[in-house]
């Protein structure tokens, strides 16, 4: 099962907060990329990522991450990740994303 | 539901149809019987959850080339116990220089690789497990971890 809820209230004025609650695997992957698609619309702020409550990543929901930073950077934005759980920071760490994206842990 | 044989027991085997419900469904029904039989926590499961997906997509996607007439066989055994874990996963794909790919991988992450969106799935294994092994054709990679303390 997998979420992606915008946080329409979360005005930091840093970016759109996009809160990915669930699982990511290769069947709901192709959702995922559509709806985070759809949520970063025409990219004109920092997209942060809350992983905080994902549970579940592997390479092809990593893929499309960096499908969506190349679509931001495009756009002179970036993509920030925020709170993952350790064994999603894990993967990050792998496969060097964690140098590719900004890693942010926020209380 | 396994059979017990010299080497270990083995807890799973079967042919999947190469289609992303089919194989996320078989993942659950390998980690459910694994979690009857031996003890893993949550961070274990999840690496073999990762690890059988990493396996599979890649003998979905580049053995068999999204062809969905072709299957993947999978065999999960354990051994020593059920302190170690071995997974084999074949496809019947023409194979390719598996090996190549993941010591390209490994070398290092340019800023090019680095933005690529696929080509991490070994790289993830690799890091995950304590051993992989290839056959010499290519489309069969066995894996080998260590269950228990990491």
């Amino acid at each position: 099962m997998f979420e992606l809820v915008v946080d329409m209230d979360s005005s930091e004025g840093s970016g759109k907060v996009i809160l990915l609650r669930g699982e990511i695997d290769i069947y709901s992957a192709p959702d995922f990329k559509d709806n985070l698609f759809q949520a970063m619309g025409d990219c004109r702020e920092d997209i942060v990522l809350d992983c905080s409550e994902l549970g579940y990543i592997d390479s092809m929901g990593l893929g499309i991450m960096v499908a969506a930073l190349k679509r931001a950077r495009q756009n002179d934005r970036n993509i920030r990740i925020r709170n993952p759980r350790t064994n999603v920071k894990k993967l990050f760490k792998i496969t060097g994303l964690d140098k590719v994206f900004i890693m942010e842990e926020l209380k | 539901m396994s059979v017990k044989q010299k080497d270990g027991i083995q807890i799973y085997s079967e042919m999947i149809s190469s289609d992303t419900y089919e194989v996320c469904r078989q993942v659950k029904v390998i980690l459910n019987r694994l979690e009857r039989i031996s003890e893993i926590d949550d961070d274990q499961q999840f690496d073999i959850r990762v690890i059988l997906s990493e396996l599979l997509q890649n003998a979905i996607r580049h053995g068999n080339a999204n062809d969905s007439n072709k299957k993947v066989f999978v065999d999960v055994w354990l051994h020593d116990d059920s302190r170690v874990l071995s997974i084999r996963v074949t496809d019947q794909g023409q194979g390719f220089d598996v090996k190549r790919t993941i010591e390209c991988r490994g070398k290092g992450c340019s800023d090019e690789l680095a933005m690529d969106e696929s080509g991490r799935g070994l790289l993830i294994v690799r890091n995950l497990c304590d051993d992989i092994q290839f056959n010499p054709v290519g489309n069969a990679i066995t894996v080998r971890m260590r269950l228990g303390s990491h």
